[in-house]
């Protein structure tokens, strides 16, 4: 029949990404999903109808929306869009199901979105949004969200999040905001601000004028608030900042420098390094208490500590070996072991949110790479490389990495990146101006 | 199909939903909005007390006999040090150069040295430290200055000039031995002889280290801008390096010795990486560098509280290229002055 006829089209890719047994997935009743799971396949086709208004058509708001919605799919690899000019008559209403045997004639999509938005007497907009499998002909998923229209990406990002959840069974990570680094001017006198995002580049504001250098934010896991150091003391001092309040507050009173802080995974303590002496240590704050202890000790730079998702250890990197190495300790400071073996240096370690990798820096033969390797230090797999890769930061599903890349000579910038954490499906993320040392926030609800 | 028939779920009407993150925020940016916080044990009290041009109060109790003197040093039309009769003097208040110097050897410690081993001859590193003065390797006799050599009170001795020869008590070139050097032309300079380690509090041993050595800064006028380009501010490193190599070395005993000329100066040293690193293993790097520097000046008799160090990683290059060049001078430690007139900080 024509279900199994199309879902054999897509041969060997469907198969491989329906979560469905085999022999279980030709039946027409196996829902449409995918498994992250495998290596990377043939992307799944979609499309995503611009959203009708409150006047039955599409508007350039709806058509917005769906736009936000077919990037964030697209942007992860795991979808493309399809042209959906010749659908959009056959779902004239988004009271009605699309007429889905014409859809299949002149679509190769298998997913099918369609939406509208309301504003009510309030002045409030609605979002509602339908997800349909093309085969089976079912509604896979339906939901509304009602929020200030200034809201709209955000809603529109939550829809693109359900979508993404629908099909992967995985939860998405487009409504997230991450912090960065603003960089304006030239190379030897940059101005650098922290600046907030959300995911895709867009809605950035600064929270930060400027006149400080500042380096290195990081988002708690568990909330609107980043760490992150600044010189306005005159040297690197790791700060706390609220992105919604704005309010911030010093960390510690060190008698050296303070920087490479990370929240742990409850966002009850940071982490950070303490340069003293020329020796540079890892040193453990509890926020409530402001208690401090050092993880770390010897005259070597120990540095860039990270916790596993459970928080009972801490990868970080060192060059007590000589050279700088990744390591793994217990997270109050036992029994340290090397992880990284590989050539070149390790630097930069990021424990992934789902425990599974650890993402990394790689200096080797010249060139800077983002890389993951399992926590055990096998498996290395290098994902990018070029003249300088650096600051790798997870998606809050762990599927994909942020990075910065910074090109080379007196007029070289850093831009943002994101790519699979399998590799592939790289896409730079459109900045205002160049940016740098990313930190992927939590997802915002 | 009919409507009915759908399954639309209803879930998650967001109505106050966090969805106020898109609402107006005042931007309170970081730069405004923050009284300015208490570092706590740095600023410019890294200035060493006591007199100008003495150790002052780090050198401990016996530091402090020659500061009557010392404090009455002024400057002469060539940026000299003279002393109240126009005589000229070092930074301790020492004469130098053609002033007779064996006539000094009864001013303070009394004038008679009989050092370890044989009678009059110093041994590296055995000597004795004493109030108001410098020695490397030798042995200080109040008022006088030796290096390494051998001291005679009184005259016959083996001196170093500013320029680290041997001369007599007469300023006329000898060898280490004393034993006059024909033809040899003795060159007057305002030079001062540089101190090497001394130890701090108590006014009597001190360990050995860099030799000393003594260095001519001629139209020396005490500004920052003469410490950054005559006298030499930084100092470069291998990559990944802290290691300070002779150049590096003889260009921080130049400076602590311009230091201990204007101790009215405080010294900040900025540890810097080149961009062939990560960020943050940058900042610990440039710390470690820094921190040599501030070792090494100390080991030379700067106290290390008139340092402080602070590293900026590779946030601040001097030469913007990607190129082996560019790094190399990347790579680098700079002391900065702080305190002082009219210096900023």
């Amino acid at each position: 029949m024509m279900t199994s006829l199309l879902r054999s089209v897509y041969g060997a890719a469907l198969a491989a990404m329906l979560a469905s047994v085999p022999g279980q997935a030709m039946a027409q009743s196996a829902p449409l999903k995918l498994t992250l799971d495998q290596g990377v396949v043939e992307p799944l086709p979609v499309s995503v109808l611009d959203f009708f208004s409150n006047n039955g058509a599409p508007d350039q708001r709806g058509a917005e929306i769906a736009s936000v919605i077919e990037a964030d799919l697209a942007s992860t690899g795991l979808f493309r869009t399809v042209p959906d000019a010749a659908v959009a008559p056959l779902a004239p209403s988004f009271i009605s199901p699309p007429r889905f045997s014409d859809v299949r004639a002149v679509s190769n999509a298998v997913a099918l979105v369609t939406g509208e938005t309301v504003i009510d007497a309030g002045g409030r907009m609605t979002l509602k949004f339908r997800l349909w499998d093309v085969i089976s002909q079912q509604q896979l998923a339906g939901f509304q969200y009602t929020a200030d229209p200034g809201a709209w990406r955000r809603m529109a990002h939550r829809a693109a999040d359900a979508i993404y959840e629908r099909l992967t069974g995985e939860p998405g990570y487009f409504e997230t905001r991450v912090v960065f680094v603003d960089e304006t001017g030239p190379k030897n006198a940059r101005v650098k601000r922290l600046a907030v995002m959300d995911y895709d580049g867009q809605n950035v504001e600064y929270l930060t004028g400027g006149s400080s250098l500042v380096l290195t934010p990081r988002y708690s896991p568990r909330s609107q608030q980043v760490t992150y150091i600044t010189y306005r003391d005159g040297l690197p001092r790791v700060y706390l900042l609220d992105v919604e309040t704005r309010r911030q507050e010093i960390l510690g009173r060190f008698p050296g420098m303070t920087f490479a802080p990370r929240f742990s995974p409850d966002g009850s303590k940071v982490v950070m390094s303490l340069a003293k002496g020329g020796t540079t240590d890892i040193y453990e704050m509890d926020l409530a208490s402001r208690q401090v202890r050092a993880l770390t000790t010897g005259a070597s730079i120990n540095t860039a500590p990270s916790y596993s998702p459970d928080g009972r250890q801490i990868v970080f990197e060192s060059d007590r070996g000589g050279a700088q190495q990744l390591y793994v300790m217990d997270a109050n400071g036992g029994t340290p072991r090397r992880i990284s073996f590989g050539d070149g240096r390790y630097a930069s370690p990021v424990w992934s949110p789902r425990g599974d990798l650890i993402a990394f820096t790689k200096i080797s033969n010249g060139a800077f790479s983002i890389g993951v390797m399992a926590p055990d230090g096998s498996a290395e797999r290098i994902l990018t490389s070029s003249f300088l890769d650096d600051s790798p930061t997870w998606a809050p599903n762990g599927r994909r990495l942020m990075f910065y890349r910074e090109t080379a000579g007196a007029s070289g910038q850093p831009a943002i990146y994101t790519i699979d954490v399998r590799g592939g499906a790289e896409q730079r993320v459109q900045t205002p101006g160049a940016a740098s040392d990313p930190a992927w926030g939590p997802l915002m609800r | 199909m009919r409507l009915s028939a759908l399954r639309f779920i209803m879930i998650a009407t967001v109505a106050s939903v966090a969805i106020a993150g898109c609402s107006k925020k005042q931007p309170v940016g970081v730069d405004s909005n923050t009284a300015a916080r208490d570092l706590g044990g740095f600023g410019p009290g890294g200035r060493v007390g006591g007199a100008p041009g003495g150790f002052g109060a780090g050198a401990g109790a016996g530091g402090n006999a020659g500061a009557g003197a010392v404090g009455q040093f002024t400057r002469d039309a060539a940026g000299n040090l003279v002393d109240a009769n126009g005589r000229r003097v070092d930074e301790f208040g020492n004469p130098i150069t053609g002033a007779p110097l064996g006539q000094l050897a009864g001013q303070g410690g009394g004038g008679v040295y009989a050092g370890p081993g044989s009678a009059g001859t110093l041994q590296q590193g055995g000597g004795v430290y004493a109030p108001g003065g410098v020695v490397d390797g030798g042995v200080y006799q109040p008022g006088g200055v030796v290096d390494g050599g051998v001291y005679q009170p009184g005259g016959g001795g083996v001196f170093l000039d500013g320029n680290g020869n041997f001369v007599d008590a007469n300023g006329n070139p000898v060898d280490a031995n004393g034993n006059p050097i024909s033809g040899a032309t003795y060159q007057q300079g305002g030079t001062f002889v540089q101190g090497g380690p001394y130890a701090q509090g108590n006014g009597g041993t001190f360990a050995t280290g860099p030799q000393a050595q003594s260095y001519n800064f001629a139209g020396d006028d005490g500004s920052p801008n003469y410490f950054a380009q005559r006298v030499g501010d930084r100092v470069l490193f291998a990559t990944d390096s802290s290691n300070l190599d002779a150049q590096s070395q003889e260009t921080l005993r130049r400076q602590a010795a311009w230091f201990n000329l204007h101790p009215q100066y405080s010294i900040t040293v900025e540890g810097h990486a080149d961009e062939r690193g990560t960020r943050d293993y940058n900042l610990a790097l440039g710390a470690r560098r820094a921190n040599a520097v501030r070792g090494y000046l100390s080991s030379l008799g700067i106290d290390p509280n008139r340092i402080r160090t602070v590293s900026y990683g590779k946030e601040r290059p001097v030469n913007p290229a990607s190129t082996p060049n560019g790094w190399a001078v990347n790579r680098r430690a700079v002391s900065t002055l702080s305190g002082g007139n009219g210096a900023s900080f």
